[in-house]
């Protein structure tokens, strides 16, 4: 037992340590559920070259808690890019940045909220949204 | 240690690691915003009560000794109300920050500049020199519902006279019909070339210090229309692996009144509007950041002098652009071909050009030198040329260096060297910025 307890106690550990990583590891886009995009579409909301899915008007929510991973995975551009990238699209087609949430919960709030709204979760998402793709 | 006690003596090593974890944590938890750390607390609320699901699963159903589960059954109950209590404030908070993303107030944004600037330019009242103020350039982006827009942009600026001036530099009402469609209409940046929709009043987003002089405001020395009060209509699609960009618009034709273009606001002195339009492709791949495009305007021009009505022309131009924009380069070109013809004094048709060339090298530690030539060949027969103050024929040098201090703000120094025709002139200008946006 005391082997069994010493060896729940290293993956304990070891998950302690590997946490942090591994939360950062996946992406998990989601919408509200009236949403239908594919996971390749994902890129041209966030950067404003596509803001309607059929007739529902987009709605993309940034999460600073997942914000590296997916501007990395999927966007392909740095935080700083992607900012002077808003400000340019901001002041010459009139669009406005995602809004940026802190975290999942917040975002998992608005998603299920809003209608056409899409973000991503740094955690498998819980029922009551869409799961668009993982990344 | 009995058999009995052993969930009590897990739950402990496991607690123990959670907090272990959740100091290990700590830093990043702290480092955070509030809603950050919601999002933090969140997670580990989800690891404790995974963790006491796991121990309360793995509990031995039998035998049980009266007196250890007696001591050990109040640290469940215990453990599990505060969890339920911290996701009770959890979720609260996050109902709070997480309303539906409506009418979420006008998002304001903005650019400012401030500099120095020595030229030698011949100036009427001798100034060569000193600090100046640039634009303070404030634009609201206000989303009206889900596909009227508005996008409207104020500029206060001091006129080299010294006087402050207040202009609605753009007014736009748009309507989002859909992904490769967007309608405008009120007054917008012209859609020609590449720097007038993208750059225009936006001095930190530019990379150098002033624009090609030809296509400069109306009132300082631009030769083209900047702005049009009428309708366009602007959009991209995507075609083979790039996307087809396209601009359309109509609007008040130009007039010149004693020698400086005016694109007429309100109402157009005659009844030819302007009509012209781009048509451009946005490479991808190894071409990524390359757009090429073709642009073209017709209308006519009036010329009042004094009050008089003195000349007409029929002022067409086309010509193309090219922009190569990755993190190390940026180089841009646009050109001009004018084709005019005289309504009024019989003077025929007139044909000038007019072009610029930059190249930037995007260095590390946010050092930009860059490299401009431009030159304008303009028919000083031509009724709209000869009309227009800054109608000249011109060649301009200019070699910069710009450094982005963060990545709102930048620092450039400039200097040109120019050579007028008009005035049979050369002369030097050394301009230093200071510009941010916001």
């Amino acid at each position: 037992m005391m082997r069994k307890t010493k060896l729940i106690s290293l993956l304990a550990v070891f998950s302690a340590l590997a946490g942090p990583l591994s939360a950062a590891a996946d992406v998990y886009v989601v919408a509200n559920a009236g949403v239908n995009l594919s996971g390749g579409e994902v890129r041209d909301v966030f950067v404003g070259e596509k803001q309607l899915a059929g007739a529902v008007k987009l709605v993309p929510v940034d999460n600073a808690s997942a914000h590296a991973e997916f501007l990395s995975k999927v966007v392909k551009l740095d935080a700083g890019k992607y900012e002077a990238l808003w400000t340019k699209k901001s002041f010459r087609e009139g669009l406005n940045a995602p809004a940026a949430k802190g975290g999942d919960a917040e975002v998992l709030a608005v998603v299920k909220s809003t209608p056409g709204a899409v973000g991503y979760l740094s955690a498998p998402p819980p029922a009551g949204v869409k799961l668009i793709q993982k990344f | 240690m009995t058999p009995s006690s052993r969930p009590s003596a897990r739950l402990r090593v496991a607690v123990s690691l959670a907090l272990a974890q959740s100091l290990l944590w700590a830093g990043p938890v702290f480092a955070q915003t509030d809603s950050e750390r919601i999002a933090e607390l969140e997670r580990l609320v989800r690891q404790l009560s995974d963790k006491v699901n796991e121990l309360s699963q793995a509990k031995p159903a039998a035998p049980v000794d009266a007196g250890a589960t007696a001591a050990t059954a109040p640290a469940d109950p215990a453990a599990a109300a505060r969890i339920e209590a911290l996701e009770r404030s959890v979720t609260q908070l996050t109902e709070s920050a997480g309303k539906p993303q409506t009418n979420v107030g006008v998002p304001l944004h903005g650019f400012a500049d401030v500099g120095y600037t020595h030229s030698q330019a011949p100036a009427a009242d001798d100034r060569k020199g000193g600090f100046t103020m640039g634009n303070l350039d404030l634009f609201l982006t206000p989303e009206l519902s889900e596909r009227v827009k508005m996008l409207a942009e104020v500029v206060i600026e001091y006129g080299a006279d010294g006087t402050i001036g207040t202009d609605v530099e753009r007014m736009q009402l748009g309507y989002t019909v859909n992904d490769a469609l967007t309608l405008w209409g009120g007054r917008f940046h012209t859609p020609y070339g590449y720097w007038s929709t993208a750059f225009h009043h936006g001095a930190q987003i530019q990379t150098s210090l002033m624009r090609p002089r030809f296509i400069d405001f109306e009132d300082k020395g631009g030769v083209l229309p900047a702005h049009t009060v009428g309708i366009w209509g602007t959009g991209r699609t995507s075609a083979g692996d790039g996307k087809v960009t396209y601009d359309v618009f109509v609007g008040n034709g130009g007039r010149v009144v004693d020698g400086t273009l005016d694109f007429q606001p309100v109402r157009d002195s005659n009844g030819n509007k302007s009509l012209g339009g781009k048509l451009g492709y946005e490479f991808s791949g190894s071409l990524a950041g390359l757009a090429l495009g073709v642009h073209g305007n017709a209308q006519t021009v009036d010329v009042y002098t004094g009050g008089a009505h003195t000349g007409s022309d029929k002022f067409r131009y086309y010509g193309g652009y090219g922009v190569y924009d990755t993190d190390d380069w940026e180089v841009l070109t646009e050109y001009y071909r004018f084709k005019d013809q005289d309504n009024l004094g019989g003077s025929g048709s007139h044909s000038s050009w007019a072009g610029f060339a930059q190249a930037g090298r995007r260095l590390d530690g946010g050092w930009t030198p860059y490299l401009r030539y431009e030159k304008a060949s303009l028919d000083q027969t031509d009724p709209y040329f000869f009309a227009l103050a800054s109608g000249g024929s011109y060649t301009r040098t200019s070699l910069g260096l710009r450094y982005d201090l963060t990545p709102r703000s930048a620092l450039k120094l400039e200097v040109n060297r120019t050579d007028e025709k008009r005035i049979d002139s050369s002369y030097n200008e050394v301009r230093a910025q200071f510009s941010v946006r916001f």
